[in-house]
């Protein structure tokens, strides 16, 4: 392959509608994004959302196609955003791409959102066999790869920890998204306030920290608190991984979505680093949020993988769909 | 006259280095001249002390009451000899044989196993003990028996979501290291969990069900199906 294809990624699953064009898995020739901020400082407003992202559709396609340098013809395939995610933002992204599939005749790829994390890290850390990290606000899983499927090996049993940090900071008065905010404040924090520890097997839990924090504001410095819940929280995560690293026997660990990008988690993961000698990293932070080229990196792995593209009428999303019940044809 | 203090670092030296896990280290010592491991929760260094400290030392308490509670139920697990909470170990009696995992992937004849470890796990779980990291590297093979190991996740309940927890990691490590054989090995299992324990077994078995559509972004209809609530709508 002496260029490579060249895929064109749509991502739609939440507050972000990105648009990315991927040549060979590899080089990023665009990589557009418009996310939307909510007009009060509760969070999402999914209709508001998709809104949004109707409107911005269109520009962010020209935009990526330009700053590329390329026409329509010159793709090679279209990968969108299947879910999980917010019903109405989905749609967009689903409906731009299953437009530009039938009008300029590509072959069309669904594409499982927590895989696109996945195998970005996966791909652009150069990790053969990782054991990945999965943290963000729709997702707190540890998966690795196995029986031809990405697979959850550990998990939160509630809430995610991007729901955490944002519903605690939602709750001390932080605007979203509130998890940079919150490790800032964290970072100037330093007096560890007791706080729910709490592994089960390979699985966290964050509920009954994020009742227990939101309880403690006004008592304690917020530094104090935010610093102690996050403290909590990853040493929590940090040892759940630590277990099914070990029960694996994984060398590498990749830390991925939009949580990621915490220093002090990626810290606290760096640690097994020491204690296991395998290597663990990340990508830089605007490739853990979220954006196109995720998604047009598993368009390229269906595509090179030689799998059946799906016909137009039967691209539909889902709002829920779990990481395992994805067949991966281009691994092993 | 000092005192003298058993010291986890001093006992590791006089012994021999036989694994590191993830969360504590085992060292094979001799005991007042008895056969002996001593499991030591070194610290780590993704915790601050203070936690770190809270979580060594009332989990080295809590899986020295389970062992002992279950000893006394007569089931197969180690003997407990000595605890020392603040250093984070315990020393307990020494079993020597093959761990589950290895032996299931080197192809080990399983079917007596699964049936063993069906009616273990359900007395231990009619003991009020629910393992907490019920997984094929926790049970050791040897003379033709099983030993249930590392209950350092442990806790003692009678909460059926806890036991459920355990049915389900069992199944998930199954599942995803043993998959040739997970559902023939599963359904042994609990045929022998469900004869043992009985009426209240059914119980810890529904909640498994229900835990395994609790996960997220499983789709209503699976959801619906396994919890038997209502009937699958439209998305």
């Amino acid at each position: 392959m002496s260029r490579g294809d060249i895929v064109l990624g749509i991502e739609s699953t939440a507050h972000t509608f990105g648009v990315a064009l991927l040549r060979g898995g590899r080089e990023i020739l665009a990589d557009v994004r418009y996310v939307y901020r909510p007009s009060r400082t509760l969070g999402i407003e999914p209709r508001e959302a998709a809104e949004h992202h109707s409107r911005v559709a269109g520009r962010a396609v020209k935009e990526a196609l330009d700053k590329a340098g390329i026409s329509m013809e010159r793709v090679d395939a279209i990968a969108y955003s299947m879910g999980p995610g917010l019903g109405p933002c989905l749609r967009v992204g689903a409906t731009v791409a299953r437009f530009l599939a039938i009008y300029y005749r590509k072959p069309l790829y669904p594409v499982h959102h927590g895989i696109g994390h996945v195998e970005l890290a996966a791909q652009f850390l150069g990790m053969r066999d990782p054991l990945v990290v999965l943290v963000s606000g729709g997702h707190t899983s540890i998966v690795g790869f196995s029986g031809g499927r990405w697979r959850v090996y550990g998990e939160t049993l509630d809430i995610t920890l991007g729901n955490l940090l944002d519903m605690f900071a939602r709750e001390a008065g932080i605007p979203f998204p509130g998890g940079p905010r919150v490790e800032e404040l964290a970072s100037r924090g330093g007096r560890y306030i007791r706080m729910p520890y709490c592994v089960k097997g390979n699985n966290v839990v964050y509920s009954g920290l994020l009742t227990y924090a939101t309880g403690l504001i006004g008592k304690h410095r917020l530094e104090d608190i935010c610093y102690s819940l996050q403290e909590a929280a990853f040493s929590s995560l940090v040892e759940a991984c630590e277990r099914a690293l070990v029960q694996l026997g994984k060398r590498e660990v990749a830390l991925t979505g939009g949580v990621a990008s915490n220093n002090c988690l990626f810290a606290k993961m760096k640690e097994l680093e020491g204690l296991h000698g395998v290597r663990v990293d990340r990508l830089e932070k605007r490739l853990n949020d979220d954006n196109g080229v995720q998604i047009a990196v598993v368009g390229h792995l269906y595509l090179a993988s030689g799998a059946d593209p799906c016909p137009p009428d039967e691209a539909i999303v889902r709002q829920r769909v779990r990481l395992e019940e994805v067949e991966v044809p281009w691994r092993e | 006259m000092e005192g003298v203090r058993v010291d986890a670092e001093a006992l590791a030296r006089l012994g021999r280095f036989i694994h590191r896990g993830a969360e504590s280290d085992l060292y094979a010592i001799d005991f007042l001249g008895i056969p002996a491991v001593l499991k030591w929760r070194r610290p780590k260094p993704y915790r601050v002390e203070e936690l770190d400290a809270e979580v060594r030392s009332s989990r080295t308490v809590r899986e020295a009451s389970v062992l002992i509670r279950l000893r006394e139920e007569g089931l197969p697990v180690p003997d407990v000899l000595y605890v020392s909470p603040e250093d984070g170990f315990f020393v307990m009696s020494r079993v020597e044989g093959k761990v589950l995992r290895d032996y299931l992937l080197e192809g080990g004849e399983w079917g007596w196993i699964a049936e063993r470890l069906g009616g273990v796990v359900a007395r231990m779980h009619m003991a009020g003990v629910a393992h907490g990291d019920l997984t094929t590297s926790n049970v050791i093979v040897c003379n033709g028996d099983i030993v249930l190991i590392d209950f350092g996740l442990a806790s003692l309940t009678e909460d059926v979501d806890e036991k459920a927890v355990d049915i389900d990691l069992l199944y998930r490590v199954l599942v995803s290291t043993h998959t040739e054989i997970a559902e023939g090995f599963f359904s042994r299992f609990t045929q022998a969990y469900l004869r043992t324990y009985g009426p209240p077994g059914e119980e810890v078995y529904k909640r498994f069900r229900a835990i395994q559509a609790m996960g997220r972004y499983v789709s209503r209809e699976v959801r619906a199906k396994a919890l038997g609530l209502w009937e699958a709508d439209e998305e």
